[in-house]
């Protein structure tokens, strides 16, 4: 990255091209009200409070500092009436909407307003900030919370309310929200005393990663509990946020098997998450459970090759078996999984963060993504596979199932040659 | 620039088809005429030119919109241009025996202009069509929109011939920015300078991509190019993607769009059966194709990073555009976006030419694209004017010629109070305005925009108020909910303009609504909270007697808002016809036949029936 020299209210500055100008800015000494931005998340843009002026003599605009770039030459006013006036207007708003949450109240009150004009009165606690929802998203990568609704309508839920199963109770976004409004924590794990008992009962801090397997005796009282108590010791904040981005677990189950909306899935039991000009590729939860345990993975790419999907991807070996797999997205191989090469068991603690496989850069990654099963119908195309599979194992005599048709750990592992075969050949050869 | 016969051009519109018949009849299958019956009229035609033997002689051609909705379904006779309208399944036996076997038209099935009372027989003579003039539109009920044959007799493919055989794509892109073609979608981004910088953009593959959302209520031009000639845009698009360099093309378009939607894969089936899409076109090496995406249909996903995000998978929403799309478009790669009729305009131009393109429109384009408004616009003109319909235009017409004589002015011998133009967010503009010059920057600086192309016509019964509240609601219910100025301040205004309509309103809204759409057009994330305020804060501007009315006196002084209005019956007019009584759904209304009427306003829920159906002009709202 180069450096570039910007000016604000006057003053040079030497800052990274490209870097988003309220870091800087607030290095300065200048207060800057925000409420979307957190550092560490994706620039949302949406609050609007962090608006200053750029540009020079009368061709000035306003934009928001917190994703607007740097350039060279770049002049950045942050004190002038027409900023004031704007963020004054902006907290007026914000303000009618949430007349009693604290930091509203703060905001206006620093920029001079006391009361807010409007009529219109009706009143939510929740500022549509964005915060919980992209923590969850970006940083927990569990993706339980999501909005509902547009415009003037638009309230936070769990997407489409369908799936409060992903919420691993981490209290990211109970941290994050600015107005303590946020819940999700102590909801979920009062769900969870109710529907889970014994075994089940899997300590929080080990479903995001934090600790070893684990089952809570404390009946996610947490704050009762001595590990809850030598983790606020260790990072003296919420474990997630500190050991962001990216460290956590995925939840217990959902209908057998775990899917995150956020990448699309080839028929062969790969995923694609794109992300930029990359596309992170790996292995999904329900192969990772058909194979089991992986002892060895042989990755058949090395960074350089040019790739097409449909193609062998890596033989991963468990319990004697083999399963070929192949790409879900064409392209030129980047990087592979250094993790990998020390432990593949990776794969089976968390196939959809650390045990990824490769990072592509796609050919056309639209057309190619067209192919695949998009996140939206994830779940009920996973949904038909485990029925299918189902149905495969009992034709093969599979005692693969326990009682009440959960899956046990490395179930698939009394299957005969033939039966293996057959399971491997149908699920992880397509794209 | 060579200089191509201009076989292409219509002024007026009247046209040849090459054909061996010595007759056509060109019917109009756009989604309006098919609604008010032109599948019926073209059986009929069928059933009875076979009666007359007359099959061999006489073609029925299906054609796009022809753009006079108001008077469907239409059908022009070739090769003479005689117009007929509003025909039904029972003229069509007279029709066929005395024009088609006998030649003599039919005067009572011709139009006839509103003030007068003899038929106009050409299509040439009518108002509406007089001063239109084709160039995206070219090809409008001029062909049969399913044949790819019928657009290549008519110099189809040609341009793109000419540019892979005899022009670099820089020189493509030169010819643009000379063109001094601007973006139909709304911004009015010069065409040739965004291609150019699409073409610099590090990254590949490049994508083309077309906006066929068109998300505007009531507005239908760029559906009615796709219907009408939906090959001109697939052309535009295999130019605008050798310019750039991309071999890939999306078209987003509304799956409410069936017919265009219809049309546009058959084009695309034809276009790739003839070489024209796919690997090395005309045998230049050059490779092209295009996939149809469908937009769900929210306005805001016709803004170009909320289009891109839904094409990709995610929520439509808008991000920041400090970071350009022709740089980091659809997923993350250099993206050249344009819309339907920006790309129908780009054939033309090149087999024309630029010299031929700039004569149309206003300023100087010369030194930069930025200079002037070239070429034509299509606004659908819809509201309270008698021939409501698609047109195109030259740039820098009036709004007055456009509403008055193409439009044919208000109907019902009312007074024209304003116009809007440029969609939901645009502004509206007082009679005072009606001899400005359209263009992009003519209408931006009366507080207006050009926008895709929406114009709606209001008449002396519509109230200022109750307009922008109109407007606010629905752009309101439209926000993504993303941005606080946006969400919160429409909100917020749109409470106002309620408050101020219902007579609720108290001393200073005006200046606190003012104050907040400024803050909503200045800081909102897209353009849409950018330019919504426009309808409140161009009506503030031009008709601000109008809100002191509502919040001063507690009147409307159009009579329209419930609130602030009582219905009476003006005993000198009133004949005693009983109609209103009778209509009227509270009983309200008393009054023995042939005597004065009375309203009881205690039951009278303003409702405004009575108005409507009353013959005397007795009914006062005040
Ligand atoms: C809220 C909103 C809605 C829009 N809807 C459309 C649309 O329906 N069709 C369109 O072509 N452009 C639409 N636009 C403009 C596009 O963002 C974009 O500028 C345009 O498609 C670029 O093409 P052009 O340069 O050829 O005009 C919309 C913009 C906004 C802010
Ligand atoms: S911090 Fe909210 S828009 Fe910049």
């Amino acid at each position: 990255m180069s450096l570039v020299t910007i000016k604000i209210n006057g003053s040079e500055v030497q800052v990274e091209q490209g870097e988003a100008i309220l870091g800087p800015i607030r290095a300065q000494g200048i207060k800057v009200p925000t409420l979307c931005h957190m550092d560490g998340l994706e620039p949302y843009g949406a609050c609007r409070l962090c608006m200053v002026e750029v540009g020079a003599g009368k061709r000035t605009k306003l934009v928001t500092s917190c994703n607007f770039p740097a350039n060279e030459g770049l002049e950045i006013q942050t004190d002038t009436e027409r900023v004031h006036r704007h963020r004054a207007m902006l907290a007026e708003l914000l303000l009618a909407r949430s007349p009693h949450v604290k930091v509203v109240q703060d905001i206006a009150a620093s920029l001079g307003v006391e009361k807010a004009r409007f009529t219109d009165t009706e009143e939510s606690d929740c500022l549509l900030c964005g915060l919980c929802v992209r923590v969850c998203d970006e940083i927990v990568g569990a993706s339980a919370i999501g909005y509902e609704g547009r415009g003037v309508d638009r309230v936070v839920g769990t997407p489409f309310y369908v799936n409060p199963d992903a919420c691993i109770a981490c209290g990211a976004c109970t941290e994050v929200c600015p107005t303590g409004l946020i819940q999700m924590e102590e909801q979920t794990k009062e769900r969870w005393r109710k529907e889970l008992s014994g075994n089940e009962r899997i300590c929080r801090y080990s479903r995001m990663g934090v600790v070893s397997a684990k089952v809570c005796p404390h009946n996610y009282d947490c704050a009762t509990c001595e590990v809850d108590q030598s983790i606020w010791d260790e990072f003296g904040m919420n474990a997630m946020l500190a050991l962001a981005p990216g460290k956590r677990r995925k939840p217990e189950k959902v209908s057998h098997f775990f899917v995150v909306e956020d990448r699309f899935y080839s028929r062969g039991h790969t995923w694609a998450k794109l992300k930029g000009d990359h596309a992170r590729v790996g292995m999904d939860d329900f192969a990772q459970r058909i194979v089991g345990q992986v002892s060895t993975v042989t990755l058949t790419a090395k960074p350089g090759d040019v790739v097409q999907s449909g193609q062998a991807a890596l033989t991963v070996a468990s319990n004697g078996h083999q399963a070929n797999m192949v790409f879900p997205v064409s392209g030129k191989v980047m990087r592979v999984n250094p993790l990998l090469e020390d432990d593949p068991t990776v794969i089976n603690d968390d196939c959809y963060q650390r045990g990824w496989l490769y990072v592509l850069e796609p050919q056309d990654s639209y057309e190619e993504t067209r192919k695949l099963v998009d996140p939206e119908h994830a779940d009920q195309w996973l949904l038909a596979e485990a029925d299918d599979l189902f149905r495969t194992l009992s034709a093969s005599g599979g005692a693969a199932l326990s009682d009440g048709g959960e899956l046990l750990p490395n179930f698939a592992s009394n299957l005969d040659k033939e039966s293996w075969d057959r399971v491997a050949k149908r699920f992880f050869s397509k794209v | 620039m060579s200089e191509t016969p201009s076989k292409n051009e219509q002024k007026p519109p009247v046209g040849d088809v090459s054909s061996s018949s010595r007759m056509q009849l060109m019917l109009c299958g756009g989604t309006a005429c098919v609604s008010s019956g032109s599948v019926k009229v073209k059986a009929a035609l069928e059933r009875e030119l076979a009666k007359h033997d007359l099959t061999d002689e006489v073609d029925v051609v299906v054609t796009g919109c022809n753009g006079f909705c108001a008077k469907g379904p239409v059908m022009v006779v070739q090769p003479d241009g005689i117009f007929y309208q509003e025909l039904k399944e029972k003229d069509i036996p007279h029709l066929v025996e005395e024009h088609m076997l006998k030649g003599r038209p039919v005067e009572k099935l011709m139009y006839s202009p509103p003030d007068k009372k003899t038929a106009v027989p050409t299509m040439s003579e009518i108002g509406f069509f007089k001063k239109q003039r084709l160039v995206a539109l070219r090809n409008r009920g001029l062909l049969d929109p399913e044949s790819i044959d019928e657009y290549i007799a008519r110099d189809g493919y040609k341009a793109l011939a000419k540019v892979l055989s005899e022009m670099t794509p820089e020189e493509v892109i030169d010819e643009m920015i000379a063109s001094g073609l601007r973006g139909r979608g709304g911004g009015g981004f010069p065409t040739g300078i965004k291609w150019k910088t699409c073409r610099m953009a590090a990254g590949e593959p490049k994508y083309v991509v077309c906006n066929a959302d068109e998300g505007d209520p009531g507005a239908y031009m760029d559906r009615s190019i796709v219907e009408a000639d939906p090959h001109v845009v697939l052309e535009g698009m295999a130019i605008a993607a050798y310019a750039v360099g991309s071999s890939k093309g999306y078209v987003y378009i509304r799956h409410e769009y069936p017919l265009a939607l219809k049309r546009l894969q058959k084009a695309m089936e034809d276009a790739r059966e003839y070489g024209l899409l796919g690997k090395n076109i005309f045998g230049k090496g050059f490779d092209f194709d295009i996939s149809i995406h469908f937009g769900a249909g929210a306005f805001v996903c016709g803004e170009s990073t909320a289009l891109m995000a839904s094409m990709e998978g995610h929520v439509g929403e808008p991000r920041a555009k400090y970071i350009h799309t022709v740089d980091h478009g659809l997923w993350d790669r250099p993206t050249n976006l344009n819309n339907v009729e920006t790309y129908a305009n780009v054939p033309v131009i090149i087999l024309r030419g630029t010299k031929w393109f700039t004569s149309i429109g206003t300023g100087d384009v010369s030194k930069s694209p930025w200079g002037g408004s070239k070429g034509t616009k299509v606004f659908s003109l819809v509201g309270k004017v008698n021939n409501t319909g698609l047109v195109e235009v030259p740039m820098g017409i009036t709004l007055r010629e456009i509403i008055f004589d193409i439009g044919g002015g208000i109907p019902n011998g009312k007074k024209f109070k304003a116009v809007q133009t440029g969609g939901p967010s645009g502004g509206v503009l007082p009679e005072s305005l009606l001899d400005i010059p359209v263009d992009f920057d003519q209408l931006t600086k009366v507080g207006s925009m050009m926008g895709s192309g929406g114009m709606i016509v209001m008449d002396e019964d519509d109230c200022m108020v109750d307009i922008a509240r109109y407007y606010i609601d629905f752009l309101a219910g439209e926000s993504c909910g993303k941005c606080v100025p946006c969400r919160e301040g429409l909100r917020q205004i749109n409470k106002m303009l309620t408050d101020i309509s219902n007579g609720e309103a108290e001393e200073g809204v005006l200046e606190l609504l003012e104050e907040t759409a400024h803050t909503v057009a200045e800081t909102s994330l897209c353009a849409l909270g950018g330019s919504a305020p426009n309808p409140v804060l161009s009506t503030l501007r031009y008709f601000r007697d109008e809100y002191e009315a509502h919040v001063r006196e507690k009147r409307c002084p159009a009579g329209l808002c419930k609130n602030l209005v009582t219905y009476s019956i003006d005993p000198v007019n009133c004949n005693g016809c009983t109609l209103c009584a009778i209509k009227c759904p509270q009983h309200a209304i008393t009054g023995e036949r042939k005597k004065v009427h009375t309203i009881d306003t205690s039951l009278c829920i303003k409702c405004g029936i009575c108005r409507d159906v009353c013959k005397q002009d007795a009914v006062i709202v005040k």
